[in-house]
């Protein structure tokens, strides 16, 4: 499925845009994305694992996009 | 009388202020070198704010992988997930748990980047102690 994105794509991303782990749970990752402080909250298990849709909505949400422009930016498209 | 009280006379004054609270009156306390201003108010005061805050929770169901997930829209940091809607809701207690205690060990570096809505309701999940009760009753969730 072209648009499903795994958690080690999303991981690189965040690492990407320069985020770091933050916390005692190392869940929330700190960083600046388009301008603008964010905290995302994240839960890496395994590389390959499928992240689901709505997962992916509230992770969009949290770094201020609508799911279909985290997914283009996740995969390079822009 | 004035409600704009110097921080420095705070102490000498608490009562005074507590009364006002009492009374239904905000108290303005104001630092007048960087003029940043706190407010006391009375728990009646509080709680109406709260009540009128729209506090929404979203469900998405990925029928691929027969995950439901839920965050909150006010603050989408907070989310859960499951294979059942009651697995997702418990997982969003645990997870609204674990980060007021993450959020709350780095304040001074995460109260930058959320708006006051946001900062009040992450304030009631601190407040909440762990209780998981109170922390469904803040996030709104029967």
């Amino acid at each position: 499925m072209p648009d499903s994105v795994c958690q080690g794509e999303f991981l690189r991303f965040l690492q990407k845009h320069h985020f770091s782990a933050k916390g005692k749970h190392q869940t929330l990752y700190l960083g600046i994305f388009d301008g603008s402080p964010r905290v995302v909250t994240f839960h890496y298990h395994k590389d390959h694992d499928e992240i689901p849709t709505g997962t992916l909505s509230a992770l969009a949400r949290q770094l201020g996009l609508e799911k279909k422009d985290l997914v283009t930016r996740i995969k390079g498209r822009s | 009388m004035s409600l704009v009280y110097a921080v420095h006379e705070t102490r000498s004054k608490i009562r005074e202020i507590q009364a006002n609270a009492r009374n239904g009156l905000v108290s303005e306390l104001l630092n007048k070198s960087t003029q940043d201003s706190m407010y006391l108010i009375s728990e009646k005061m509080f709680e109406s704010m709260f009540q009128a805050l729209e506090v929404k929770n979203v469900t998405e169901f990925d029928k691929k992988l027969g995950i439901y997930t839920i965050y909150n829209e006010l603050v989408p940091q907070l989310v859960g997930e499951g294979k059942t809607i009651d697995e997702a809701v418990e997982r969003l207690v645990d997870g609204s748990i674990q980060f007021a205690q993450d959020y709350l060990d780095h304040a001074d570096v995460f109260s930058g980047i959320f708006n006051g809505l946001q900062q009040l309701v992450i304030s009631l999940i601190i407040l909440s102690e762990g209780d998981r009760n109170r922390v469904r009753e803040v996030l709104r969730i029967a």
